[in-house]
């Protein structure tokens, strides 16, 4: 596949591994008899925030400007992080880890259920072949961009990169779990997720009703918009506002490059693994993404009920949602601040590739498959 | 509107603890909020304010000693000051037409329960349950009038110990949510067939405690469809002499149990004032001490803003727009209040209290359960 290529230019970086991993709190050490309760307490406390981000997300204006549970749950968490976390009792603390841990994984494995192969042909060729040129282009661009010129340390870069190649705050969570970094380095790639393809949500829509696309039906602009607007919450917004057949298709499109965070996530994990092993600390093996890859292969079968399935999507938003609650409020926004340039820049020219380039990959689709 | 007890609690220091404790509520009532507009949760007709309590005394007995001590101001600001706002804004779901509605009426029923109800608690609590007579009052003072508040307003007229005081309060709190739950129960079971809906509005409001599990037992009865009653309809009430609907404007529709019990409530608090000067004057002429100096009488003042607030609406004035913006945040400061006191409400705190005022506290809801079903029926047939 076109992603190995990248990930193997992606290898020699000149990073040190282990030094600044967190370590892994396991499930039994988080429960011990002694901090049980706090640690509850901790998940109990999340759980209420991520249930609050839930509500959030179904107000009507926060879910026009492209807003889903993740965003507003990382925001809840700076927030929280920032104001009123000091009072929090230490306690609590391994809660927090145990959801941004362990809980993420489960929900990025439970979030396969969203996807199945079926998408593939929902999207039809040309929306597949746009989805998966402008999934390995943007990641290019990120590398490009990210490494090459503004010297990002790769974990950004990969979050960055993936929250605009695949898309998504869920997509940024499941980078995380695999690379472990900082936490103020999800929430940048979530604010950064935010805010451009906030942009691209209001930006593309307009300019189609422009007439700025031409000949477009709205069939190909919703492809367009599937392949090159961030999250799924502001693809359909986006899709939206030029209209309903619009919005099909471009979630179809989105959902494609949402299933290829399957094979991203393999060879990033298995990329991160071989390192490790290099390296002197023995280093897991990524088997939620082996096991993301089972669900997806599960879902495809189509054998699970809906309104099962309905259940697995909210739980796993729930757990999500939590995750990026603990992970926002370990943000600290003087933390934040020395880093917002070389990010917002590396998020700049994303956004424009996946505008300008993303505009020029859907017209050679269409040509050659007009021709 | 802020007391100064209250202000204190954002001063400096105590500022970021007070704070959490109403981030923490707050973000309790969200939830609930949330869980409230699950589809299948809606259809068993469960309000958002229920589901508070419910979460919030399921962790008041579980994880309850984790959580920071310091944060307890702030959850008892939600449970007390938020509520008073809480129920002030209430007055925008109501105007003076549904007053006078259920003015008179509701006055009298009050007023002759209020009366008997503390008869009653002064009665069986010093005769039979041999309490003395300042927890005796006490307790009556929470059933006969507005729950926690009342009886922390008495506390100022008996000034009698804090432990009295905390007795009355845990009976407010476990017989009143016991009565939230039993009465949409009974309801629903078809037990209150006799009554219509203004009737059953009318006593829900007489005959439960605190003015938010008013509005949970009224809304309870409101929203949720009348399921495995299939004799029971309007249509049929009418027939049923004495309890016509001719009494009352004809189109009583199920929403105005919560609106109509809600008022009935707040005339119950308003009566507040009134009761205490005569309260003060019966214990004066019991005991004359001599050098106190006279205590101040306490005014319900988040009843008369609640008055004001009704006023104010009934002029018309607000764009409609605005109404329901407001109603969500009304509902967001009650589910909150409810939240707070599910957590203040455990097990350790209720076990203590002495089990005579348990037991007083227990007669006197059922008294006022039954008692206050026949008044109402009464009542209603007898001013029109």
């Amino acid at each position: 596949m076109k992603q190995d290529g990248v990930m193997d230019r992606l290898q020699p970086a000149p990073e040190q591994p282990g030094a600044k991993r967190r370590p892994l709190v396991p499930m039994p050490e988080a429960f011990t008899a002694a901090n049980r309760g706090g640690a509850i307490s901790g998940i109990w406390f999340l759980a209420l925030c991520a249930l609050t981000s839930m509500y959030l997300a179904e107000v009507g204006w926060l879910s026009r400007l492209g807003l889903n549970t993740e965003m507003l749950a990382l925001v809840i968490g700076v927030i929280y992080g920032n104001t009123l976390r000091h009072r929090l009792p230490e306690a609590w603390m391994p809660g927090f880890q145990y959801a941004s841990t362990t809980l993420l994984r489960l929900g990025i494995l439970l979030y396969g259920f969203r996807l199945s192969l079926g998408q593939i042909s929902d999207a039809g060729s040309q929306g597949s072949i746009i989805a998966v040129a402008l999934f390995a282009t943007t990641l290019f661009v990120a590398w490009l961009a990210g490494r090459r010129w503004l010297k990002l340390d790769r974990d950004t870069m990969l979050l960055i990169g993936s929250s605009a190649a695949v898309g998504g705050a869920a997509t940024v969570l499941a980078t995380e779990a695999v690379t472990q970094s900082k936490p103020y380095k999800i929430s940048l790639a979530v604010f950064s997720l935010m805010i451009f393809g906030g942009i691209l949500l209001f930006l593309e829509p307009v300019l189609f009703n422009a007439g700025a696309f031409g000949y477009w039906t709205w069939q190909q602009f919703g492809s367009y918009v599937g392949g090159s607007v961030h999250d799924m919450g502001q693809v359909i917004e986006a899709g939206l506002g030029v209209n309903q057949i619009a919005a099909v298709q471009a979630i179809a499109v989105k959902s494609v490059r949402t299933l290829l965070l399957a094979p991203y996530l393999l060879a990033l994990g298995w990329a991160y693994w071989r390192q490790r092993a290099e390296g002197a600390q023995r280093a897991p093996v990524p088997w939620f993404a082996i096991g993301l890859v089972l669900v997806i292969l599960l879902s495809s079968l189509d054998i699970v009920p809906q309104g099962v399935l309905n259940f697995i999507n909210k739980f796993s938003t729930f757990l999500l949602a939590m995750a990026a609650v603990a992970l926002g409020a370990e943000t600290s926004l003087s933390t934040l601040r020395g880093h917002i340039r070389p990010v917002a820049l590396l998020g700049g020219v994303l956004m424009l590739w996946l505008l300008i380039g993303g505009y020029f990959i859907t017209w050679l689709v269409l040509r050659s498959a007009g021709a | 509107m802020l007391k100064k007890e209250h202000s204190m609690l954002f001063t400096a220091a105590r500022r970021a603890n007070t704070l959490s404790g109403i981030w923490f509520v707050a973000v309790f009532a969200l939830s609930a909020i949330y869980i409230s507009e699950i589809p299948w949760v809606e259809r068993l007709g469960f309000s958002s304010l229920v589901i508070a309590i419910v979460i919030g005394m399921l962790y008041g007995n579980t994880l309850r000693q984790q959580l920071p001590e310091e944060w307890v101001p702030g959850i008892q600001f939600s449970a007390k000051v938020l509520l008073r706002w809480g129920v002030a804004l209430f007055g925008f779901r109501v105007t003076f037409q549904q007053i006078v509605a259920v003015g008179l009426q509701g006055l009298v029923i009050d007023v002759i329960n209020i009366a008997l109800t503390f008869f009653v608690a002064w009665l069986v609590g010093t005769k039979i349950f041999k309490l003395d007579r300042d927890s005796s009052i006490l307790i009556g003072s929470g059933a006969a009038i507005c729950g926690a508040a009342a009886v922390l307003a008495t506390e100022g007229v008996t000034r009698s110990e804090p432990h009295k005081t905390s007795v009355a309060v845990a009976t407010v709190i476990l017989f009143g949510t016991a009565s939230m739950f039993i009465d949409p129960l009974l309801y629903h079971a078809g037990v209150y067939h006799l009554m219509n809906l203004n009737q059953i509005g009318l006593y829900v409001g007489s005959t439960i405690h605190e003015v938010a599990q008013v509005v949970v037992a009224g809304n309870a009865i409101s929203v949720a469809p009348v399921t495995g009653v299939s004799d029971f309809d309007l249509s049929q009430i009418n027939v049923i002499p004495g309890t016509a609907l001719s009494i009352l404007p004809a189109s009583i529709s199920s929403e105005d149990v919560a609106t109509a019990a809600v008022i009935v409530k707040m005339t119950r608090v308003l009566l507040l004032a009134p009761t205490l000067i005569i309260l003060g004057f019966f214990l004066a002429r019991g005991q004359q001490v001599a050098g106190q100096p006279r205590q101040k009488i306490v005014i319900p003042w988040f009843a008369v803003w609640f008055i004001i607030v009704i006023a104010f609406n009934s002029l018309n004035v607000l764009p409609v727009q605005w109404v329901p913006v407001i109603n969500q945040i009304d509902t967001f400061l009650l589910t909150m209040a409810m939240g707070a006191l599910g957590i203040e409400t455990y097990w350790g705190k209720l076990k203590g209290v002495g089990v005579k005022g348990v037991l007083l506290g227990a007669f006197l809801t059922l008294f006022l359960m039954i008692g206050g079903y026949f008044i109402t029926l009464f009542i209603t047939q007898v001013i029109h």
